[in-house]
């Protein structure tokens, strides 16, 4: 086992088995409201929320009408105008529309991805640290397969046997994403299991479901919390990275990376193109990482 | 036949570049300066600093006879058997190295290389006689067993290429004597010269023939460059051929080494010409012209091909003509040449094109049409549209794609796009699993026998076109000996493709090549090649 992760966060829980995991979801407003950082993370996620799920209402532009006289006018404020405020594309599709369009796709994916490689993660992370023997053995080793294939490889893969769809990309990010999680996890519950109140639970007559159920999990569910706000930002950016290299949704869904990936050629002559996408990928990354590093500091208090 | 076609490459450098201007005024483009706040471009203004001195201020790799000479092309070909080389990138490194024995000029017209003439004997009998005194660069004589050789090669069913079908006209070669070969024909086979251009490349016999020289990867020629090295991946290494005799329609080396790089990202092309790492490069994406045009010069080339986006008859719902036709009504194809290429090119009525056989001026292409074509859709019994998918290959332009398809979706037909590695492109053209829409660019079409034979015919190996009338007049074009029959075959042809459409027509093609101002007397080529020669007649 490779040592290099998240060694630290299990000893801590082992010291104060049950401060841990309720400290971290209590009292959210009063922290943030001390956390600058926190702020302005989910400041950015019920932006990008909002704005995936009453964005088309209130921008009534639709994001594939062509304007090719009008392509790749800058946004308002750099030369463009109010009624393309972050301009245009090189077909001159509008932008904002774009971004709203896009964020109906790669956020809900993120958290679908997200949830489902915790699943998955939490799962197989529970069964090997609380089974260990040979069920630990199968697990590990799968992370490691895992962890030594390129993601982008993997991508590639995928992509070229079942095509582009949503459940191959949700299937590229689950398989890259469980390891993270189980790893954790895992490490975790052998700590825990061999915990004084586990063992008195134990030795009072709980079976393994009430164990699991009523003493391990609760006790995860803030490593799993942290855990997934940190990776909802990393599923951002491997979606965006697989629409970027054509690896994703196809041409003809509207994802962030495949903006970027469009405005590249004009990179030079009108980077917005690019840049605008960029951003947006930079500022959903930040607020899901914000979040998750001040949950993260959170349960270390 | 006239074709009143203007071939000639317009040159747009950096301190002249009123057309690039022009091409981009349609746009509201920003100079760089203005985004990063200096704010002394107005808005809508032009982007090229005209005129500064300090623009030429790069490494200078003087490029003369004797210098080094470095191009980007964008698709590295998988072998340099001439045999199996299908597109311009391929041709352009075997072209390098080998001779045809003619290659075909506008219009159609033959131009001899390695050949002294080639004269048609009579329907069923080509006779092509050799320039003497030409040697391989192995040193072996060029001789008309090099013809039968390289025809037996394309033949040999182990070589399994794709264009074994139209040289299986070829019964016999003949060797008359050791300058002089006939070719005896099955059937009348007009367009033979369209075959011989690209995939007649003049083999030495003892060569390669035998198997441990692995002629493939060590190719020996008669052509104006020797070749040096092939690092995988990377780049083919090319050193001139000091015993080269010229021909004037090929043209004569223009470097003493070169370098030929694949690099198939666009933006990677753009930063090679401007850094001064190549001094050539292919396929400038449209919106770095401007870019490229600050430091070398910018060329326009229009390329005897066509760009169309195809259209299956053998499935639902596009065995209907009426839909076909409203799908070229859908497409504001003037529009995308004028946004995207900046007005060079022109839309097309069917796949011929202005200096290739076939080409009809008076036959007006489809005119942009949404309303009709949303009328066609309801009539033919698809009011609310329906959806399909596109594929093109990673190495297209994708906005072209997106912009067909968003066009498309406006009335009613929703395109998802698939953008596919070449490789799986070219496997997939007759997979009923595949994309059915796909989109093509077709070039050299001065005969257009191999799109038609390929693409077009119901016996096509690629084609899932089917049309009797078309058919019939596809076949009688292979086998009319009279030019101007073919021709006038092939325009009539043309009006039934117009009308029962295997294809959304698009434009004529252009190319956009980068050159370095130190490179002297390099020859564009309408047929798309880059060749590292300077042709008679070119500045």
């Amino acid at each position: 086992m490779n040592a290099v992760d998240f060694a630290v966060r299990p000893t801590a829980a082992q010291a104060s088995p049950t401060s841990l995991p309720r400290a971290a979801l209590l009292g959210w407003p009063d922290t943030v409201r001390y956390s600058g950082s926190a702020a302005i993370g989910l400041t950015l996620l019920a932006a990008l929320a909002m704005l995936a799920l009453i964005g088309p209402a209130w921008w009534p532009l639709h994001p594939e009408t062509q304007d090719l006289a009008n392509r790749l006018a800058p946004p308002w404020g750099f030369g463009g105008t109010a009624a393309h405020p972050l301009g245009t594309d090189s077909l001159g599709r509008d932008t904002l529309a774009r971004v709203i369009a896009g964020a109906r796709v790669s956020l809900p994916l993120s958290v679908a991805a997200t949830a489902a490689a915790g699943v998955v993660g939490v799962t197989l992370g529970v069964l090997a640290g609380y089974r260990g023997g040979w069920v630990d053995g199968i697990v590990s080793w799968l992370s490691d397969v895992q962890l030594a294939i390129p993601f982008v490889v993997f991508a590639i893969v995928v992509t070229a046997t079942f095509g582009h769809s949503v459940a191959n990309i949700l299937l590229t990010l689950v398989v890259t994403g469980w390891v993270a999680y189980a790893r954790v996890i895992r490490l975790q519950t052998q700590a825990l299991r061999q915990a004084a109140w586990m063992e008195a639970a134990r030795a009072m007559g709980a079976g393994p479901v009430r164990l699991l159920g009523r003493h391990l999990l609760p006790n995860l569910a803030a490593t799993v919390a942290i855990l997934a706000t940190q990776q909802a930002g990393a599923m951002i950016l491997y979606e965006s990275s697989l629409s970027f290299l054509g690896l994703g949704l196809g041409g003809s869904t509207v994802t962030w990376g495949g903006m970027a990936a469009l405005g590249r050629d004009a990179v030079f002559t009108a980077p917005w193109a690019a840049a605008v996408p960029g951003a947006v990928i930079a500022a959903a990354m930040l607020g899901f990482n914000l979040t998750g590093d001040w949950l993260a500091t959170r349960g270390r208090r | 036949m006239k074709y009143s076609h203007d071939w000639e490459p317009r040159v747009l450098a950096g301190a002249r570049n009123d057309t690039l201007r022009e091409w981009q005024d349609a746009r509201r483009v920003m100079s760089r300066r203005s985004l990063l706040g200096m704010g002394a471009v107005a808005a809508t203004g032009l982007l090229v600093p005209t005129g500064l001195p300090s623009a030429r201020a790069l490494p200078a790799s003087q490029t003369d006879a004797a210098g080094e000479l470095t191009i980007d092309l964008a698709v590295e070909p998988p072998t340099l058997d001439p045999a199996l080389v299908y597109e311009a990138d391929g041709w352009s490194v075997v072209h390098s190295i080998y001779d045809a024995p003619v290659q075909l000029g506008p219009g159609g017209a033959l131009q001899m290389v390695a050949a002294e003439a080639m004269t048609q004997v009579d329907d069923l009998t080509w006779e092509i006689r050799l320039r003497p005194g030409i040697a391989f660069h192995n040193g072996e004589p060029l001789e008309s067993s090099s013809i039968a050789f390289s025809v037996a090669h394309i033949l040999d069913p182990e070589t399994a290429s794709q264009v074994a079908g139209s040289f299986g006209v070829i019964e016999e070669v003949e060797e008359v004597d050791s300058l002089t070969a006939r070719l005896l024909l099955s059937t009348p086979a007009p367009w033979l010269p369209s075959q011989i251009a690209p995939w007649l490349a003049l083999l030495p016999p003892e060569y390669a023939g035998d198997p441990a020289n692995d002629f493939a990867n060590n190719p020996v020629g008669t052509g104006p460059y020797r070749f040096v090295r092939w690092d995988r991946g990377s780049q083919i290494v090319l050193e001139r051929n000091e015993q080269y005799q010229a021909s004037g329609a090929k043209g004569e080396p223009i470097a003493g080494s070169v370098t030929v790089r694949f690099v198939a990202d666009g933006t990677t092309r753009v930063t090679d010409i401007v850094s001064g790492a190549s001094q050539l490069v292919r396929s400038v994406p449209f919106d770095q012209l401007q870019v490229v045009a600050e430091t070398a010069d910018v060329i326009a080339q229009p390329i005897a091909g066509c760009a169309f986006v195809r259209i299956p008859t053998d499935v639902s719902p596009f065995d209907n003509p009426a839909v076909r036709l409203a799908m070229n009504h859908a497409v504001d194809v003037e529009g995308i040449i004028a946004a995207l290429f900046g007005g060079n090119g022109e839309r097309l009525a069917n796949v011929f094109v202005p200096g290739g056989l076939g080409y009809d001026e008076s036959l007006a292409p489809h005119v942009y049409d949404p309303e009709l074509a949303r009328q066609l859709l309801a009539e033919a019994g698809f009011a609310d549209g329906f959806s399909t998918r596109l594929a093109h290959t990673t190495s297209d332009r994708a906005d072209l794609a997106a912009a067909v398809a968003g066009q498309l979706a406006a009335v009613g037909i929703e395109v998802a796009l698939e953008p596919v590695e070449t490789a799986t492109f070219n496997a997939t053209w007759k997979d009923p699993e595949a994309a059915p829409l796909r989109f093509l660019t077709w070039r050299p079409l001065y005969d257009p026998f191999t799109l038609l034979g390929l693409v077009i015919s119901s016996s096509g190996f690629l084609s899932r076109y089917s049309d009797p009338e078309a058919q019939a007049l596809i076949e009688a074009g292979a086998a009319e000996t009279d030019p101007e029959e073919r021709d006038r075959l092939y325009r009539e042809l043309g009006q039934v493709l117009h009308a029962s459409p295997a294809g959304i027509y698009l434009w004529s093609l252009t190319s956009f090549y980068g050159l370095s101002r130190d490179v002297q007397g390099w020859t564009p080529r309408p047929d798309d090649w880059i060749l590292p020669l300077a042709a008679e007649g070119a500045s």
